[in-house]
């Protein structure tokens, strides 16, 4: 049985490692629409849930990050896309929402995840949402500031000057001209 | 039932339908991968009753795909290495149906994966450089060209501009994985 950073053991302790499917970490949809099917006891789908537990949230990240990508390669198709298709689009986040509050609910309270919701999980679910935004406020300044640098990079006087300003005052060397 | 397809219709649907079967095989492979016992002989029984249908939708689909939009076939006629794509997503079929038979539950699923990869691929093969095509007139599709973001952006975007932002991102991604998805 192999643990996890938390102490928590992984899939492993259902006897199968999975070692040589590395790959196979980006790869697990699908184990949502045999959960209820092939997972009759309760310890079946826990195993279920484990066996994704590491992956299903990086998965839907590289969703976004494909959104991201659209919008700034083909920001027509983008628009035309997004806008075409609202509605679709709309059910497929609230369900990808849903899915993930599903699964901590499942793992935080097991089958009585709706009860465990009302006692204590408005706490949990609003520590999150703190941590989230948080952690996607930093990277959106990461981003700023690295395009802000690119910007002194490719570009000279005054626009150049306002761009190396918020790089300058982290402390980091501002480019030559 | 016509060739002018809308938003939601038969082959709306059909494709939907095609979908639901490969990731419930999909997800039943992967699954297979990381259990044994019991639950590994269920979800393995799972995968290998979605094949047939798989197998069957498969061919309904691209059949479905022709005669909705005949103009698919075109960049398959121009470059005839195209052709090797439905030879990867039949073969592919081949060796989940071997492998699930077998109990090779690893190599059922990089069937399943290289299924899904040629299928996608094989779209895209068919489309290109089409990306959204107009349901009035081709001259109104979306294409790689007519949709592109200035050059500029492009080369910040391709040159590093914003990669470095996202092999953060895909370290903070691993972190998360390694902390069981928290």
């Amino acid at each position: 049985m192999v643990e996890d950073c938390n102490g928590n053991a992984l899939v492993h302790d259902c006897g199968r490692d999975g070692g040589g499917l590395r790959g196979a970490r980006r790869f697990d949809l699908g184990a949502g629409a045999i959960y209820l099917g092939a997972g009759r006891t309760s310890d079946d789908r826990r195993k279920i849930l484990r066996a994704i537990g590491p992956v299903w949230d990086g998965n839907e990240v590289w969703l976004v990050a494909a959104g991201g990508t659209l919008y700034f390669a083909f920001p027509l198709l983008y628009a035309s896309s997004f806008s075409g298709f609202y509605l679709p689009l709309m059910m497929v986040l609230w369900l990808l929402m849903l899915r993930g509050i599903g699964i901590e609910l499942r793992r935080a309270h097991g089958e009585s995840g709706l009860g465990g919701l009302l006692r204590s999980d408005l706490l949990r679910l609003e520590h999150s949402s703190r941590n989230l935004f948080r952690r996607g406020l930093g990277n959106v300044g990461v981003a700023c500031l690295w395009e802000r640098m690119d910007i002194s990079l490719s570009r000279c006087g005054r626009i150049s000057e306002w761009a190396r300003t918020p790089a300058s005052s982290t402390g980091i060397p501002s480019s030559p001209e | 039932m016509g060739a002018n397809t809308g938003i939601l219709d038969w082959y709306t649907i059909l494709t939907g339908v095609i979908a639901l079967v490969t990731l419930t095989a999909h997800g039943a492979l992967y699954i297979a991968v990381k259990t044994e016992n019991e639950l590994n002989q269920r979800v393995r029984a799972v995968a290998l009753w979605a094949w047939p249908l798989q197998f069957i939708l498969t061919i309904v689909g691209l059949i479905a795909t022709c005669y909705v939009r005949p103009m698919v076939l075109d960049n398959y006629k121009q470059h005839a290495i195209g052709y090797l794509i439905p030879v990867v997503v039949f073969g592919s079929l081949g060796v989940m149906i071997y492998a699930i038979r077998k109990g090779l539950d690893k190599l059922a699923f990089v069937g399943s994966a290289l299924y899904i990869i040629g299928m996608l691929v094989g779209a895209a093969f068919a489309l290109y450089p089409v990306v959204l095509p107009a349901s009035t007139n081709p001259a109104y599709n979306l294409t790689i060209y007519n949709t592109a973001a200035a050059r500029h952006g492009l080369n910040v975007a391709s040159r590093g501009g914003s990669s470095p932002w996202f092999l953060l991102w895909d370290i903070s991604l691993s972190c998360s994985a390694c902390s069981g998805g928290r």
